[in-house]
Parts: C-alpha cells; sequence; structure tokens
C-alpha cells in the first residue's frame, strides 16, 4: 500500500489520482440526484422532476 | 482616369466624390448593425448578426445554466484546449523536432526563454486538465442520458473528440524527448505492436503478413524503435493534424448541440419545459 501511494504521489503522476478522485466524487453528486428524482418519483410526483434539476 | 459607378450619364469620379456625412458613423454601422436598445429582437440580432456571438444561442434552457447540472465541463474542456493552442503555437517557436536539439530545447525554454517556465507549464497542465475535464464531460452527458434520441450522432462525434484528445495527450508526451518521455512512447507503441492484424506481434499478423518493419508501430514510429523519425512523426501528429481534425470536429459538435435543442434536459412528462418560459434571454430560440 506504501509503495502504490508513493507511486501515485509522484508529480508526472499527480493529474491522473485527481482525476479518479474527481470522477468518484462527481459520480457521488450525481448519484444524490439520482436518488432524489428517484424519491420524487416513488412519491408519484414526477412532473417535479424538472423543477428539482433547476434549483 | 475616372470610374462609373453607375449608369448615370453624368458620372462623378470617385475622387471628386465628397465623403459622406458622419462617416463614422456609418463605419461603425456598418460593424454594429443594430441598435442597443434591450428588446428581443436586438438581442436576437445581435447574436445572429455576428459571427462570434452566434456561437451562443439567443435563448438557453434555465437548467443548462445550473453548475450542479452541467458541471460546466463543456466549457472548460474548449478552454483548455485554446490554452493549450495558445501556448502550444508559442512553444513552436523555440521548439526544434530532432533528436539533436528537442531536449536542449526544452531545457533552453524553461530556464533561458523568458516566460519558457510559464508557457511550457501551461501548455502541461492544461493538456492534463483537458484530458480530465472532457472524462468527466463525457460522464456529465452519460449520466444525463444525452447519448439518446436525438442526440445520438453528437455523442459520437464526442467519443471520437475524446479519443482525439487521448492521442494528442500521447504524442505530446514524447516531446520533451526525456527518458521519461521516450520510455513511455516505447511501452505504447509496443502495445501498437500487438494490434490485431496490424502488429507483427498480434494475432492474424501471419495472415497479413506484417513484420517489425512494416506494421503499425514501424508506421507510428518511422522505423523500429522510437528514434528520431518517430519525435518527428508525433510533432506534426500533435501539432498539425491531430489539432485540425479534432478543431473540424469541435465545430460539428457545437453545432449539433444547437441543431439537438440544447443541452439535454428531462422531458416534459418529468416537468421538463420547453418553451420560451424555460429559457433566458427573451428572443426565440
Amino acid at each position: 500500500m506504501n509503495e502504490f501511494l508513493h507511486i501515485l504521489s509522484q508529480p508526472d503522476n499527480l493529474p491522473i489520482a485527481g482525476m479518479l478522485l474527481a470522477v468518484l466524487a462527481l459520480l457521488g453528486v450525481w448519484l444524490r440526484q439520482a436518488l432524489r428524482n428517484d424519491r420524487l418519483l416513488r412519491d408519484e410526483r414526477a412532473s417535479d422532476i424538472g423543477e428539482e434539476m433547476r434549483r | 482616369m475616372t470610374e462609373r459607378l453607375s449608369d448615370d450619364p453624368n458620372p462623378t469620379p470617385l475622387r471628386d466624390t465628397p465623403p459622406p456625412r458622419g462617416i463614422w458613423r456609418q463605419l461603425v454601422r456598418s460593424i454594429f448593425r443594430h441598435r442597443y436598445e434591450d428588446t428581443p429582437r436586438n438581442r436576437m440580432l445581435q447574436i445572429t448578426s455576428n459571427v462570434f456571438l452566434h456561437l451562443h444561442p439567443p435563448t438557453v434552457a434555465r437548467h443548462g445554466l445550473r453548475l450542479r447540472y452541467t458541471w460546466a465541463m463543456g466549457g472548460l474542456s474548449f478552454l483548455t484546449y485554446l490554452v493549450t493552442v495558445v501556448t502550444g503555437v508559442w512553444l513552436m517557436f523555440y521548439y526544434r523536432p530532432t533528436a539533436e536539439h528537442a531536449y536542449i530545447d526544452m531545457k533552453n525554454l524553461e530556464h533561458e526563454i523568458p516566460f519558457g517556465m510559464l508557457m511550457r507549464n501551461m501548455h502541461r497542465w492544461a493538456a492534463h486538465a483537458m484530458v480530465i475535464v472532457v472524462w468527466i464531460h463525457m460522464l456529465r452527458v452519460f449520466l444525463a442520458g444525452a447519448y439518446k434520441s436525438p442526440r445520438e450522432f453528437n455523442w459520437a462525434v464526442g467519443v471520437v473528440l475524446l479519443t482525439l484528445t487521448m492521442l494528442l495527450s500521447f504524442t505530446g508526451y514524447l516531446l520533451p524527448w526525456d527518458q521519461l518521455a521516450r520510455w513511455a512512447v516505447t511501452v505504447g507503441t509496443n502495445m501498437a505492436a500487438a494490434t490485431p492484424f496490424l502488429g507483427h506481434q498480434g494475432p492474424g499478423a501471419e495472415l497479413t503478413g506484417v513484420t517489425d518493419r512494416t506494421d503499425f508501430r514501424a508506421l507510428l514510429l518511422g522505423g523500429p524503435q522510437v528514434g528520431g523519425a518517430a519525435i518527428l512523426r508525433f510533432y506534426v501528429l500533435h501539432c498539425i493534424f491531430l489539432p485540425i481534425v479534432i478543431t473540424v470536429l469541435m465545430i460539428v459538435h457545437f453545432w449539433r448541440v444547437r441543431k439537438d435543442g440544447g443541452i439535454s434536459g428531462p422531458p416534459p412528462e418529468l416537468g421538463g419545459v420547453i418553451g420560451p418560459s424555460d429559457t433566458t434571454g427573451g428572443g426565440p430560440a
């Protein structure tokens, strides 16, 4: 694990490591949005999804 | 010698023609062809009669302006591309793509040329950023379902643009001509040697008869290993061929975004609103 972190923190590898973290973080943001949309569908408020995404 | 302006039987010679009244006004009006009153008509005219403003649509869907919906990744991709183009052209003035000069020129850029370090690092980090934001842009588009009708064609164009971005990154990697560049490209092009049918180590090579001197890897490198021919080929690919192709495809990409109705959003049955009440800018699309 230490060797992996050592390789990951090399200057030339920082961009790709940053990209992996950014993709994971943004995937989380969109999954939260998807859960909110699913909750609206479950509550039979499908027509509110557009408004929810415009907030 | 005078020139006839029309079929007037008594033409006025050009040199005797008095300048029209308010020539500066006429000059300005020839460039800015409409007034500035804030009306829906003028807003649309300003957009449609100017080639640069015409890149933007006269109306934009409200959800398309939400940062948490778009992440602004399409615009950031274009911005990072512009930064790499401007800094890349600047670097071309100081860089010679030969095995003899490439590394020295790169070092001179870092330590001798005014602003060389700044421009080289701007180019490098903008290139890294471009790869990252293009991938995240693709992720956002996929999660928003923007690959569905009517945007299938633009999705395919976007996938090609993503591939070209990776190729730009790969071809630029060799140009510093240091150990990291040479061995990274050696590894990368060795994968090309294993391409089915086209690489001499790949499956089907015996059918096509390719050798280490005639396969896809040799085409990329201009020889059996990374050398002077390779750096020139990668330079031409990086600075001329790939930028031209990616620019043309970006124009198509942006144009299709407009023609497909702007940024995708929820359909009307899910509360998506299509029309002036869902747009900013006031004028018709």
